[in-house]
């Protein structure tokens, strides 16, 4: 992520002055700032699906070593956290019900588990608050986790006849469970490198941290990187800390009920949740939980397996969604809408012949309607395609993430006309108007006259995107102190005094200047007072409820559909599986596939996109299959070389040869984005008239990984699913089985 | 001739290798595709310590005070001006590409029109007080831009904490107005990949 601009900036003048050292691990050296001459940096090269590994050799060291922040481990409670200087704190000390016969087994030990009698506390909303059970530090008796202000972190005993250990304890077995060599031999990594980054890691107090994206954890073992990273922030109390583990870009409210206008309040919304419907891609619901297997158990079946994987702990999933529509389980998609995304493209494994059939099939798919600028992978299935607007003709108020560490956001806005279509009430053909004109066509609340109340209670229209991103931008405006309005010389200057007529009445004359001054400095940015304190946390927020889990009482009892394996609640190193959570290697043999894969950001495309731009083309004119120069050697492959990589079940993504250094053994890599199928490759006819294609969008390479063989044809036999997180249900990108050789 | 003498300075170990330099200079400039006024090789070397850093070298005209280029055109088209740059007068450029030959940098390129073009140090930028367009848009502040014979200039008190950079074939004596921080150190490990210009393989890794 340093190869963000900003990110970029910040990081090589820190590196530059000594102030800032950085380990990047990573497959590839594809990190910008690790240039030769740079001091402080260096690129350690790890095997894909191998990151929680290396976070185990990491927490086992340091437990060792005792380099641990024991207080910050300890605290039970935020309010006993925040009192003692920090900002967040841990459920290691819980005591954990390890007695098998125990009904509550692998569950938190509750107050009640422990024959304690505790007053009940409820929270804001009235709901009981749980009562965990720690040893109380100062006294080493059991006592209710709001008792007392530290547990003990080494418990393993009886608590009321019941055997429990704390998280922690359990923490210390699972990262003990390999050896430091055996870490080594896994991911590639030096004993010595393990050794030494976790004594730097416990050598800056909490003004450490690990910036990871998403792209570490996108393995089907990824949950475990993301719980050792937690583990890792927190063993040295980093949490809300600056310098350490602090959020980025805090924001006020502007899209939500903001300071002008209730944007987060939809008058008549249906009462549709998780709790009384089922997402389509199978997560947030456990099987168990599913009227199917309630329905199926009634009938007389025992221990029913679904014909697709269910993921209780998992979000909301594009990709999974995907899988579930063209299978037609758990239920039937009638409607698709698709706004700016290339779900078929950016789903590892599905961009395949048998997922595109289906897709198109009315009988699986009756209608499929996408709103977009492109004719990308994704689109070009759809029935119907909606124009959409670029991001100089469109509004929005992103979280800024990297590219801003203090408080505040930008805003982007329409600064010209759209070139979609005009349609006849003079607005232009985009996401939004497609929405409100369908919404209003459906009588759907929310859209159309009086769907905004202000802050006085007046109502206002959507029907367009300046009628909601204004109000925002109002919000923004009013936000703590009300900007000042906008001089009329800076409102000639920019031209702001020629802005359609529709942005000005979508706020009061009042708030239309405020709005102005915001929109002409492209968002609003406070003092970096308002995000750092003097005493190191983070100025805002450090209150707020602030919690790492050491134990996880989710994962833990997340009972596998097909296997009803569980993981454990703890994190540590766990191989690559399949869906049913057997090793991939006693399905197929790693001798002969030995290669793993991996994907990085792509240096001259956007994700999927910009392909179509002859600049970035000319620049880059394809992706590479980047092999590590000993793998290369041994295999007889030279830079340039057409290559081959394949699945065991025969999947083939075809490329040149990057031979290179600055890749790890063991695995290969390359750039996402390239090996497009359509995005302006294709022809395309609208209305009889023919856009040719250009071939150059298509060029280079995308990883065509393996669908799961535990899945796909075996609970049904036409159905197709994908490798994916057994907790997270995001889809397996990196890892994997591959044997490479000369195409 | 005034005493001005316009260089630039390029300290690789801040170039991160986004090529936002190589974009801006096209689009400023209205480069031709498969041309390009500044680019970025890139290659993997083995650091000193053993480890793989990847190495990211801006190029361009080096704006020679001894410019063959300069030497060897027969119309005068190109020449070099008051700031010190070396320009190309199209008016006067016959397409001969004498000047292409002569430049040991490579730098020089044909329009289809038959005129030569390179890098200007964004001359219609530098002349009414801007920086050229790949030191304005550069992310990590690598590229700095100035007056070499003023003292008190950004680009001189970089260089007199550097010691005077180094240039790109320093023996051939043309003294370049571009000059590195870096660039023998970097020059000095072994490469461990092939040379990408932008992402295109300009030299292959013969390993």
């Amino acid at each position: 992520m340093i190869n963000f601009q900003s990110s970029g900036k910040r990081t090589l003048a820190n590196l530059a002055a000594g102030k800032l050292k950085i380990d990047v691990i990573d497959c590839t050296l594809a990190n910008g700032s690790v240039t030769p001459t740079i001091p402080g940096i260096n690129w350690i090269p790890i095997k894909p699906a191998t990151n929680a590994a290396f976070c185990a050799a990491l927490v086992q060291k340091i437990i060792a070593d005792k380099t641990y922040d024991a207080d910050a481990l300890s605290f039970t409670t935020q309010k006993a956290a925040v009192a003692g200087g920090y900002g967040a704190y841990t459920n290691a000390t819980y005591l954990v019900i390890v007695d098998e016969g125990h009904p509550n087994h692998l569950k938190l030990m509750r107050a009640a588990d422990a024959g304690i009698d505790a007053p009940e506390e409820k929270d804001k909303d009235g709901k009981a608050l749980d009562q965990f059970v720690v040893i109380d530090a100062a006294t080493g008796q059991p006592a209710v986790h709001s008792a007392c202000g530290k547990g003990a972190l080494e418990f393993e005993g009886e608590v009321n006849g019941v055997k429990v250990r704390t998280g922690f304890s359990l923490l210390k077995d699972s990262v003990n469970e390999y050896t430091m060599e055996e870490y080594s031999e896994i991911t590639g990594v030096s004993v010595e490198d393990l050794e030494r980054i976790a004594k730097e890691y416990t050598s800056h107090g909490t003004r450490a941290g690990i910036c990871h994206k998403g792209g570490s954890a996108a393995s089907v073992n990824g949950i475990d990187t993301v719980m050792g990273a937690a583990v890792l922030h927190a063993i040295i109390g980093a949490n809300q800390m600056i310098g350490g583990n602090a959020p980025n870009s805090p924001a006020p409210t502007t899209a939500g009920n903001g300071a002008r206008y209730k944007l987060g309040t939809i008058a008549g919304k249906p009462d549709v949740s998780t709790k009384n419907a089922t997402y389509i891609s199978r997560t947030v619901k456990a099987w168990e939980k599913t009227d199917e297997y309630k329905n199926r158990v009634a009938a007389g079946e025992k221990d029913p397996k679904p014909l697709m994987p269910w993921f209780g702990n998992g979000a909301a999933s594009d990709s999974q969604a995907l899988l579930s529509i063209v299978n037609r389980y758990p239920y039937q998609a009638k409607i698709l809408t698709s706004f700016m995304c290339n779900t078929l493209q950016a789903t590892p494994g599905a961009m395949r012949d048998e997922v595109v059939e289906r897709l198109c099939d009315p009988e699986v798919l009756p209608l499929h309607i996408v709103c977009d600028v492109f004719v990308g992978e994704h689109a070009q299935y759809a029935d119907y395609i909606v124009p959409d607007v670029t991001p100089y003709e469109s509004f929005g108020l992103p979280t800024t993430g990297t590219t801003f560490t203090g408080y505040g956001t930008t805003v982007r806005w329409q600064v010209k006309e759209p070139e979609s279509m005009l349609l006849d009430d003079g607005r232009h053909a985009s996401w939004e108007t497609f929405l409100a004109d369908v919404a209003q066509a459906c009588e759907l609340p929310g859209w159309g006259e009086n769907a905004i109340k202000d802050a006085d209670g007046k109502a206002w229209p959507l029907r367009d995107a300046c009628d909601f991103y204004l109000k925002a931008v109002a919000n923004l405006a009013y936000a703590e102190e009300p900007v000042a309005d906008i001089s009329d010389e800076e409102m000639r200057v920019q031209a702001l005094d020629e802005l359609p007529e529709s942005f000005k009445a979508a706020v009061t004359a009042e708030e239309w200047p405020k709005v102005l001054n915001v929109l002409s400095r492209g968002g609003r940015y406070w003092p970096m007072s308002y995000v750092h304190d003097a005493d190191g946390r983070r100025s805002r927020g450090f209150e707020k409820e602030n919690q790492t889990y050491y134990y996880s009482e989710k994962r833990a009892l997340n009972k596998n559909c097909y296997s009803g394996k569980r993981l454990p609640g703890v994190f540590g190193y766990n191989p690559e599986t399949f869906t049913d959570l057997s090793p991939m290697t006693d399905h197929f043999s790693r001798e002969e596939y030995p290669f793993g894969a991996s994907e990085h950001k792509p240096r001259f495309r956007s994700i999927s996109m910009l392909s179509n731009s002859p600049v970035m083309r000319d620049l880059c004119s394809h992706n590479y299959i980047e092999l590590n120069r000993e793998d290369a050697a041994a295999l007889g492959i030279k830079d340039g070389d057409k290559v081959r990589a394949t699945t065991p079940l025969g999947d083939v993504s075809e490329g040149i040869a990057m031979v290179r250094a600055g890749q790890t053994k063991g695995a290969f890599a390359l750039a996402f984005g390239y090996g497009h199928q359509n995005y302006g490759a294709q022809d395309i006819e609208v209305d009889g008239a023919v856009t040719k294609g250009d071939p150059a969008v298509a060029a280079g390479v995308r990883i065509h990984q393996m669908l799961d063989p535990t899945v796909t044809g075996v609970t049904g036999d036409d159905v197709i699913s994908i490798i994916a997180e057994n907790d997270a249900a995001s889809p397996g990108r990196c890892g994997g089985m591959f044997k490479i050789e000369k195409a | 001739m005034s005493e001005k003498k316009l260089g630039m300075l390029i300290d690789l170990s801040l170039c991160i290798g986004c090529n936002a330099c190589t974009v801006a200079c096209k689009r400023e400039n209205d480069v031709s595709l498969g041309a390009f006024n500044t680019w970025i090789e890139s290659f993997d070397v083995e650091r000193p310590d053993g480890r793989i850093a990847r190495a990211n070298v801006p190029k361009q005209c080096n704006h020679c005070e001894d410019a063959p280029c300069v030497k060897v055109c027969p119309t005068n088209a190109s020449y070099r001006a008051d700031d010190g740059t070396v320009q190309i007068d199209q008016d006067k450029c016959i397409g001969c590409k004498y000047c292409m030959a002569a430049c040991p940098y490579q730098v020089r390129y044909q329009l289809e029109s038959g005129e030569v073009q390179k890098c200007t140090f964004c001359h219609h930028r530098t002349s009414v007080g801007l920086l050229p367009a790949c030191v304005s848009t550069c992310v990590g502040y690598a590229r700095t831009f100035g007056d070499l014979n003023d003292p008190e200039s950004d680009i001189s008190k970089r260089l007199a904490e550097a010691k005077g950079g180094e240039v790109l074939y320093e023996d051939l004596g043309l003294h370049p107005a571009l000059r590195y921080i870096g660039l023998n150190e970097t020059e000095a490990m072994p490469v461990a990949s092939a040379i990408h210009r932008g992402g295109n393989v300009m030299r292959p890794y013969e390993g």
